[in-house]
């Protein structure tokens, strides 16, 4: 996936950023997403594998250990203000919202 | 009942879903996915059972890696940890099966899916039928570049058609594989766009399996075209072919197996594929010419006679026309030969009859040698006669051409018959005869012919 598709990015691009504000396994994060959505988003594992190593290459997130096969990774500045940023824009939109549903 | 069961393939690389459904459904009928092996897709018998299969695609990955790559043991210990089982891999393409029906999809976003299609596809089916392209365009081109040298034979020359066929059967195969993943991933493209899924391939599978039934058609046919002996020889011809494909795809699996390196079976198994291959051919073409084998029948001489003292063949074949036919005769010796082929477009004979006459023959009384082209499929008519033309002053410049002319000396419902004319003076010996479905050129070595004469040639020839 190009770079320039994290100008914005999808539920499950976000899920997986959100939940590695703190340290997390990657395995893990697929139950994480699960539980921290009530299973509305789901994350499959070739999907998640793939974009937490488009995420490393970007910066977003970086690799705290590797067990085995199990990589952990933590949220990186730039990854928290890619999502910060997400979240701004997600917030206009409930704005615009309820400015034209709510006067 | 059997333990295992074989099938050929007839799915595209990008074809994931039809791949997962089609695993899905050999489960629910008792038939387990595998393996894919040197002959096909592999089930084993199983219970029935409601397994899920599920793909994905890792353009990194290849048939030729002697274990797979870390990247693929990690997603694979991914796919593990939700639930995904791996069963196989088919070039790219890694394929998992989970018996628990809500397992999550392996691929959940469509954009990265299609990006790892597209890699994937441009190793694969973009290099082999790009090269198998330009390799079968050759081909087509010298016969092509050949049959336009004398169209007549081409088109007459049953072996040489059904061969055509299988070759160009061959690039529509090619060219509809190609236009079906360009269609495919343009429309996917569109789709994910708007935020959709991928959408199934449509009609590639009855596409597929219609393009090989085509291809078993020609292929017979071509074989049907040979003499009887010779389909034999043509058969072990087939498997022997077969055989190199088989055995250089163990061997491939075999050196994988014995974890030789990715770019040390490439080598050794395309050069063993290219050598066999030479090698094979090689033999073919020496046992051919060594024993004097013909492809199309040979045919054994009646006799001989000594003419000047010089040995000649002579054969009795049977002839479209005699000179019997129309001419008092009366010699006692004669020599009668054809040699004929014919296709469902077009047929040619070449006939050649000589005369003689006592035991020590001095020289040849009377000869006419022919040429007919029978028209089978009636629009070749004019194709035909031109190609005719061309091919019977392929050795005059523009000015001899201006020079000769076609008269007609006799005209009937039958058909028509021509004398040759040079700058205005009856050329003795080539006449032409036009009927509703021959051309025929004749080299008559008689003196002239009668109106009678010339009305029994046409009525013999439109028989």
């Amino acid at each position: 996936m190009p770079r320039e598709k994290f100008q914005t990015l999808t539920e499950q691009m976000f899920y997986i950023l959100l939940c590695l504000k703190e340290e997390c396994c990657g395995m893990d994060i697929m139950g994480k997403v699960e539980d921290l959505t009530n299973g509305r988003v789901r994350v499959g594992p070739g999907t998640l594998y793939n974009l937490l190593e488009q995420f490393q290459s970007a910066g977003f997130i970086k690799e705290t250990k590797v067990v085995g096969r199990k990589r952990s990774y933590i949220l990186q500045e730039k990854g928290e203000a890619m999502l910060r940023e997400e979240y701004q824009r997600l917030k206009k939109l409930t704005v615009d919202f309820e400015n034209m549903f709510n006067q | 009942m059997a333990k295992y069961k074989y099938q050929i393939g007839t799915f595209n690389l990008f074809d994931y879903a039809g791949v997962e459904r089609h695993l899905e459904k050999m489960a629910a009928k008792g038939w387990q996915f595998d393996s894919i092996g040197s002959f096909g897709w592999k089930y084993k018998k199983a219970e029935p059972a409601q397994v899920k299969y599920s793909v994905t695609y890792i353009p990194e990955a290849s048939d030729f890696d002697p274990e797979p790559l870390e990247k693929q043991k990690e997603i694979e210990a991914y796919c593990e940890e939700a639930g995904w089982k791996k069963v196989g891999s088919w070039m790219q393409m890694q394929i998992f099966c989970s018996d628990n029906p809500e397992a999550v999809p392996i691929e959940t976003d469509e954009e990265l899916r299609l990006g790892f299609i597209e890699k994937s596809m441009k190793k694969n089916l973009l290099v082999s039928h790009g090269l198998l392209l330009l390799v079968f365009v050759l081909n087509m081109f010298t016969t092509f570049s050949t049959a336009k040298r004398n169209w007549v034979e081409f088109l007459s020359d049953s072996h040489r058609l059904w061969n055509t066929g299988v070759w160009m059967w061959g690039i529509l195969i090619l060219l509809i594989d190609l236009a079906f993943y360009f269609g495919w991933m343009h429309k996917a493209k569109k789709a994910v766009k708007e935020g959709l899924g991928c959408p199934a391939p449509k009609g590639y599978r009855y596409w597929n399996r219609m393009a090989w039934c085509g291809l078993a058609v020609l292929v017979v046919g071509m074989f049907a075209s040979y003499t009887s002996g010779m389909i034999w020889f043509m058969l072990l011809y087939l498997a022997g072919i077969i055989l190199i494909i088989f055995g250089v795809r163990k061997l491939q699996l075999h050196l994988k197996k014995e974890g030789v390196s990715k770019g040390g079976n490439m080598a050794v198994t395309m050069f063993l594929c290219m050598f066999l291959t030479i090698l094979f051919l090689g033999v073919f073409v020496a046992v051919i010419i060594g024993f004097d084998i013909s492809l199309t029948g040979k045919k054994e001489p009646a006799g001989t006679i000594l003419l000047n003292g010089k040995e000649w063949k002579i054969y009795q074949d049977t002839l479209p026309l005699y000179v019997e036919d129309f001419a008092e005769t009366g010699f006692n010796g004669s020599s009668r030969e054809a040699r004929e082929q014919s296709s469902f477009l077009a047929g040619y004979g070449d006939y050649e009859e000589y005369l003689f006459e006592g035991e020590e023959v001095t020289s040849v009384k009377v000869a006419n040698t022919y040429e007919v082209i029978t028209v089978k499929a009636k629009f070749l008519y004019d194709f035909l006669l031109e190609a005719f033309y061309e091919r019977e002053f392929r050795h005059s410049d523009e000015a001899e051409k201006q020079k000769t002319e076609y008269r007609a000396v006799y005209e009937s419902k039958s058909g028509t018959m021509y004398r040759q004319y040079y700058e205005g003076l009856p050329v003795v010996h080539d006449w032409l005869v036009l009927t509703e479905d021959k051309i025929v050129s004749m080299h008559l070595y008689l003196d002239d012919l009668t109106e009678e004469q010339m009305k029994k040639i046409v009525d013999k020839f439109a028989e």
